[in-house]
């Protein structure tokens, strides 16, 4: 089949599978949702298989415009966007072990919608279908979140979607008064438009991703929302979802201000990028909360990750995303077969094993993958060494004041021979190397073990400063949104200093 | 007078405790955005984009035909919203926000 029918077809296929099932429950009152949700993941991990295959190694952008008009519709890939349907075929691999999480016909319907929305936003070709594919994808998830009557999580994340969204479309619309085209080829004619305007709309598309993708300060909802709902929803909230904002940052407004030469834009995404991973290491270091500690680290990465796309290391930061999809997807699976008291993580040997391994992949210590890239970003940028080391013990300290115990506890789950077995797929693809030098090696070894030893010590001897944790920290979402603002007003400060 | 209104919704958006008040301002700053969008296609005495072979000068349609979508997402937002309001209010009989994190 020609690749340009099944790039249109991806979004749609998760729609063909909601009619069918709603039709078979109008008709014969018989619920094969389930049974669509497996189909689905079965029938988009092979195309999404094929893309993968057919645009590695890919130039340029493969455009469908679907007529001649210049706002037309438009579909699009390339082959910085086989990373990002990576991170999402990831999740969907393991819906097809844990599709049952579901307990209810109208949610699994919703989980279908959310797929929809997060295929389209992989293929979309123009920025108004992004932001659609962006809005049914978000709206599905508001819902998945209340999913365990969370309900003050889900507001939370409805809030700040809303605001972020507001912000993208008053940037659409802008970029629309400067004569631009929306179509993702627009970025080779930036150049032609009135300088003003574009930097402006930029801003504005700075700052609505930046939101999405969680940067500091606007990072408190991550830990509230991805934590609320189950297992399956998180992965794919905490592996695709918040990503889609680091998506949106690098088509819309990195590689624009790459092109345009507009430093003061990435300089300030690298300063967010620093912070975004130092304060909530700090903030997770007093959280006492297991499951809050996983999602909050997720703000870590995009911290990391930010810091690399915004010093021009892209495909680093891509394939680090994509490692962190199948981890991240791992530790929310396996929490539902721990078992937590206080500070004490009890669970099967096997489980616990792999959940260490998890554990140094998001902070990124040696031997895990995640190392070797930060090593050899930080190799190439010494300036932020003392800073991401800083953030990475926190973020160690933040998970190993918990104690990890490994009993005899029978589970029988086939996602836990596919979290190995994915990892060492990685370590065998892995296209960057495996360069370290043996100081590196020492600092980190000393490092596990010092925060293995003290890192619980530590915390009840700083006990006195528990209110950081997520819990009072974020304890009226009021003060985020006005953090909102606060970016707003920053970044109309610098466009004015650059005036 | 559109940024006047959206900088009132803001800040309402920003100081008021009451879930609804919140969603009540996110539409008005929607409703912002969707009017400034509006009079970027706007043109003195020119007609709806109907061709007709008395009118001469239209509006430019693509923002009318672009903001139509954005309304429907942003009934979808509305609906949802008020919907998980009253879900909130069920399970803790409140919807300010100070209150609701205490619980």
């Amino acid at each position: 089949m020609n690749v340009k029918y099944l790039i249109i077809l991806f979004p749609i296929i998760p729609i063909i599978w909601v009619s069918l099932s709603l039709l078979v429950k109008y008709f014969t009152k018989r619920d094969i949702s389930s049974e669509a949700i497996l189909a689905n993941a079965v029938v988009q991990l092979l195309i999404g298989g094929y893309l993968i295959l057919y645009f590695r190694g890919y130039e340029g952008l493969y455009n469908i415009v679907l007529s001649e008009w210049k706002y037309s519709i438009e579909f699009s890939f390339d082959n910085y966007r086989i990373f990002f349907l990576t991170a999402f075929l990831v999740p969907s691999f393991l819906t097809v072990f844990h599709y049952r999480q579901f307990t209810d016909y109208n949610i699994r319907t919703i989980f279908l919608f959310y797929l929809a929305g997060c295929s389209g936003l992989i293929v979309a070709g123009d920025i108004f279908n992004f932001y659609i594919f962006y809005e049914v994808m978000i709206m599905a998830a508001y819902i998945l979140i209340a999913v365990n009557r969370k309900y003050y999580a889900s507001i939370k994340y409805m809030m700040f979607g809303a605001v972020s969204s507001a912000i993208f479309l008053a940037g659409i619309i802008l970029l629309y008064a400067s004569g631009s085209y929306f179509s993702y080829s627009y970025l080779s004619r930036l150049t032609e438009y009135n300088p003003n305007n574009i930097r402006f709309v930029l801003k504005l598309f700075t700052i609505a991703f930046l939101i999405k993708g969680a940067f500091f300060p606007v990072s408190g909802w991550v830990a509230t929302c991805h934590s609320a709902t189950n297992g399956l929803v998180s992965a794919f909230l905490s592996s695709f979802t918040i990503f889609s904002g680091i998506y949106g940052l690098f088509y819309f407004v990195i590689l624009p201000a790459e092109l345009l030469g507009y430093q003061d834009i990435l300089v300030f995404i690298r300063i967010l990028s620093i912070l975004t991973m130092l304060i909530p290491a700090v903030i997770l270091f007093f959280e006492p909360d297991f499951k809050r500690c996983i999602a909050g680290s997720t703000v870590f990465t995009v911290g990391f990750i930010g810091l690399l796309l915004s010093s021009g290391a892209y495909y680093l930061a891509l394939f680090y995303m994509v490692i962190h999809a199948v981890y991240k997807s791992f530790m929310f699976l396996s929490y539902d077969d721990l078992v937590i008291e206080k500070f004490g993580i009890y669970g099967n040997i096997k489980t616990v094993i792999l959940l260490i391994a998890a554990i140094l992949f998001t902070v990124g210590f040696f031997p895990s993958l995640t190392y070797f890239i930060k090593y050899r970003f930080l190799a190439e940028y010494d300036i932020y060494k003392l800073l991401t080391y800083t953030a990475m013990t926190l973020m160690l300290g933040s998970f190993f004041k918990f104690r990890f115990l490994a009993g005899k506890i029978r589970i029988k789950r086939w996602f836990y021979l596919f979290f190995p077995l994915f990892i060492t797929g990685f370590y065998l693809l892995n296209p960057f190397g495996f360069y370290f030098a043996g100081y590196s090696l020492i600092l980190d070894l000393t490092i596990i073990l010092t925060v293995t030893l003290f890192a619980r010590l530590l915390y009840d001897k700083l006990s006195f400063l528990s209110c950081l944790d997520t819990k009072y920290i974020y304890i009226n979402m009021n003060y985020e949104l006005l953090y909102v603002v606060v970016l707003i007003v920053s970044q109309i400060m610098i466009l004015r200093l650059n005036n | 007078m559109i940024l006047l209104i959206m900088v009132v919704a803001v800040y309402g958006l920003i100081v008021s405790d009451n879930l609804i008040k919140k969603i009540m301002c996110l539409n008005i700053i929607e409703s912002s955005i969707i009017l400034t969008f509006l009079t970027t296609g706007y043109q003195e005495r020119s007609v709806a984009p109907i061709i007709t072979e008395y009118a001469a000068k239209y509006v430019d349609p693509i923002p009318q035909a672009l903001m139509l979508t954005a309304i429907v997402i942003g009934v979808c937002f509305n609906s949802l919203a008020i919907a998980i309001t009253v879900k909130v209010f069920y399970k803790y009989r409140t919807i300010e926000v100070s209150k609701l994190y205490e619980r």
